[in-house]
């Protein structure tokens, strides 16, 4: 009984601790789309300002 | 200052599509973000300093992206966003909460001893908070809304159930009868609704605007003598050049001799039309001819392009309230749960009040429309996918139940029965050999004239470059060049049968050598199309702005009746008829269909179409294919077939677990035992039937 009491506040936060990176990642807008990303894997260097020759 | 500015990008495929452009964009200094989504075609770009649209639009044209600056749509495109967001956030904390309650729930069903089904107990309650507080909301709204409004939606005796339940177990909790706590069964039932509804939201929101040769781009500009003017700006006088392809954008008169104007998508008048000087061409008409100069009549707020596009904006879409399927059912469904408990609760009053309030609440939180909630909405955005797949896109779920219904279907003529362009249909003499077509390729090579790209269309693969001199196009007179030594010239010209058919002729040295006639020909297979449907629908009406002689000949090829054939109609006229019609379906492409399209119970809009017509249609095809049409009727049926037997499932279920509920038999164990199983039954249900 003694270790739940201690396991379970642990569980619960550990849950809240990742429903909170859910929402900032959400906020951040990083599932408005879902589809481009998944390409994105295919580019070499995109994204990085001034990285990427003519 | 950053500024946010989006795009509609034409002909994005493939991921190196997107490479291109966000490495283009990415080197501009002024720009801090640059999105491409392939899911819509849209562009996001944020700039830390103001920067032109224009010089955006222009770099990208020169690797080969024509866009186009969303103005509209842009505001409700953010307020979407913004509204997924916030909708992501409350099923995550829904999914978390409904999750957690669930694992100490089943420790409690197991056999927790006392303590621990304390412990247990509270924390389901702690847990349940959130989804009450925050998850839940838009729910308390819309049964607010409903009851102000006095229209029962299935969002009412969620409300109820979620409330009543979540009030019922806590005074339970607090009396410490830990077995008869409803936590887990209600949390998981709004974990999934909501699931259900965000994926059907999703699916509704991807429409933007398609491909369109035919838009007025509102940032355009017109060389007015040494300045620059957009199209907003031009006024009564004005004196500039409208080139090859490009809008008339207001109503003008015409100085140079001859011009040559498409007016089809405007008028559903199929061939273009020569107009000499002085005459007035009306805005929204393509030139089609070599550049020409005019002078504006009118301001650009007066013309008729603008006044039609206020208008079409202004005409309210009040396609009548009628209470679809699933609304009805739930609205009986409700009615008869919540008198059978009141009744219960009434007459258990005699002899057990406490033990007869809880079974009525029982009964309310088991018979919660659950099965209705979530099956309506799984099967309209299964519909919806599946249509997508098909070709076809809908705006509104409506669309499903409202086709059903559908008594009279119009179609336009131009681009809609008809290809919408000129094909060479015959020449005279009939053959013409290997030299002359490739003079008349060679003639036609740098020409946006709908003849040339017929020409092309015909023999445009045998193409061998040619030696011209003097190679020049000019309004009216069609295409001339020197070849060795003699002068050709390609034009127009007129013909007796100029309602019928569109004329051109080759001459050598002012001799004519060959005849070539266009036609813009009914689309393949249409007459049989028009069968099937005129058999499981009801009438058919051809509705044309085009001169009578084109449309009824139309008409008959099509096997359209001949009191069914309305010609030279306006846009209003156009309005009018579908207005004083029952149940109609329009079916167009054009800026003079988008009152229709707007006003009737069904409006599809066809492949090509203008952007007026898309954003005032229902359905949009994204195929050039009307035969998308039956499909979706056939598809309507299937989505009505599956909400018919996921409402028998749910009857059924309600049936059994009402009955239990009435006579004791329903506890927590046993609610959280049928109530996944009906969700799972509806949901695997809609899935079969629409597979």
């Amino acid at each position: 009984m003694n270790i739940l009491i201690v396991l379970i506040p642990i569980a619960l936060g550990l849950g809240f601790f990742f429903i909170a990176g859910f929402f900032w990642a959400n906020n951040q807008g990083q599932f408005d789309d879902v589809e481009t990303p998944a390409h994105k894997i295919l580019f070499d260097d995109i994204g990085v300002k001034g990285s990427i020759d003519e | 200052m950053q500024t946010k500015l989006l795009f509609h990008v034409e002909g994005i495929r493939c991921h190196s599509c997107v490479q291109k452009i966000e490495t283009l964009l990415h080197k501009e200094d002024k720009i801090g973000s640059a999105h491409v989504r392939m899911d819509n075609s849209l562009l996001e770009v944020a700039c830390d300093e103001f920067i032109e649209p224009q010089y955006i639009q222009g770099r990208l044209k020169k690797i080969g992206f024509s866009t186009k600056l969303v103005n509209k749509a842009a505001e409700q495109y953010y307020e979407q966003k913004k509204f997924n967001r916030k909708f992501l956030n409350k099923i995550a904390v829904a999914g978390f909460c409904a999750g957690n309650i669930m694992l100490f729930t089943v420790s409690i069903y197991a056999g927790a001893d006392k303590l621990y089904l304390k412990y247990f107990s509270w924390l389901s309650a702690l847990l349940f908070l959130p989804i009450l507080v925050y998850s839940a909301t838009d729910f308390y709204k819309n049964a607010y809304a409903s009851i102000k409004n006095k229209y029962l939606s299935i969002d009412l005796p969620i409300t109820i159930a979620l409330v009543g339940g979540f009030g019922f177990s806590a005074i339970n909790l607090y009396l410490k009868k830990y077995d008869l706590l409803y936590f887990d069964s209600t949390a998981s039932f709004i974990f999934l609704i909501l699931t259900v509804r965000y994926f059907l939201n999703k699916l509704q929101q991807s429409l933007f605007a398609m491909e369109d040769p035919f838009r007025l781009d509102e940032g355009k500009e017109y060389q007015v003598g040494n300045a620059f003017k957009k199209v907003t700006e031009l006024k009564e006088n004005d004196i500039f050049i409208v080139k090859q392809n490009d809008l008339v954008p207001v109503d003008c008169v015409l100085l140079d001799k001859y011009g040559e104007v498409n007016t089809s998508l405007l008028t559903g008048e199929s061939y273009p039309k020569l107009y000499q000087q002085n005459m007035t061409i009306p805005s929204g008409s393509l030139n089609v001819s070599a550049a020409i100069t005019v002078k504006a009549l009118k301001n650009y707020e007066e013309s008729y392009l603008n006044q039609l596009l206020e208008k079409i904006e202004y005409v309210k879409k009040e396609k009548g309230l009628t209470l679809k399927l699933a609304d009805r059912a739930s609205h009986y469904l409700v009615l008869v749960v919540f008198s059978v408990a009141i009744l219960y609760f009434l007459f258990s009053l005699s002899f057990d009040p406490l033990e007869g309030f809880q079974r009525a609440l029982a009964l309310i939180i088991v018979a919660c429309p659950c099965a209705l909630a979530l099956g309506a909405p799984l099967t309209y955005a299964l519909g919806i996918q599946r249509a997508k797949k098909l070709g076809i896109l809908i705006k509104n779920q409506n669309v499903f139940d409202n086709i059903l219904e559908i008594k009279n279907i119009f179609f336009d003529k131009t681009g809609t029965l008809t290809d919408g362009k000129i094909s060479l249909v015959k020449t005279i003499p009939q053959d013409i050999d290997y030299q002359t077509i490739q003079l008349i390729l060679n003639l036609e090579k740098t020409s946006h004239h709908p003849i040339a790209y017929a020409l092309r269309d015909m023999w445009g693969k045998q193409f061998e470059n040619l030696e011209l001199n003097n190679h020049s196009e000019l309004a009216g007179s069609g295409v001339f060049a020197n070849y060795k030594g003699d002068l050709y010239q390609l034009k127009r010209s007129q013909s007796k049968y100029s309602n019928e058919y569109i004329k051109a002729e080759l001459l050598k040295n002012d001799i004519v050598v060959c005849e070539f006639y266009f036609e813009d020909k009914i689309r393949n297979g249409i007459s049989h199309f028009l069968n099937d449907i005129k058999q499981k629908c009801g009438d058919i009406f051809l509705v044309s702005g085009d001169n009578s002689t084109l449309v009824s000949i139309v008409g008959s090829l099509c096997g359209i009746d001949k009191d069914k054939i309305h010609s030279n109609l306006s846009p209003d006229q156009k309005y009018d008829l579908i207005k004083n019609s029952k149940k109609p379906m329009m079916v167009g492409d054009g800026i003079n269909d988008a009152l229709a399209l707007k006003e009737a119970l069904v409006g599809i809009a066809v492949n090509g179409a203008v952007n007026e017509s898309f954003e005032n249609s229902d359905v949009y095809l994204l195929k050039n294919d009307l035969n998308l049409i039956p499909e979706l009727f056939a598809l309507s049926k299937n989505v009505r077939l599956a909400l018919i037997s996921n409402l028998k499932i749910s009857f059924i279920y309600n049936f059994i677990a009402g009955l239990l509920a009435l006579f004791g038999y329903i506890n927590p164990l046993v609610a959280a035992i049928l109530m996944p199983i009906s969700s799972l039954a509806i949901i695997s249900n809609t899935y079969w039937r629409l597979r």
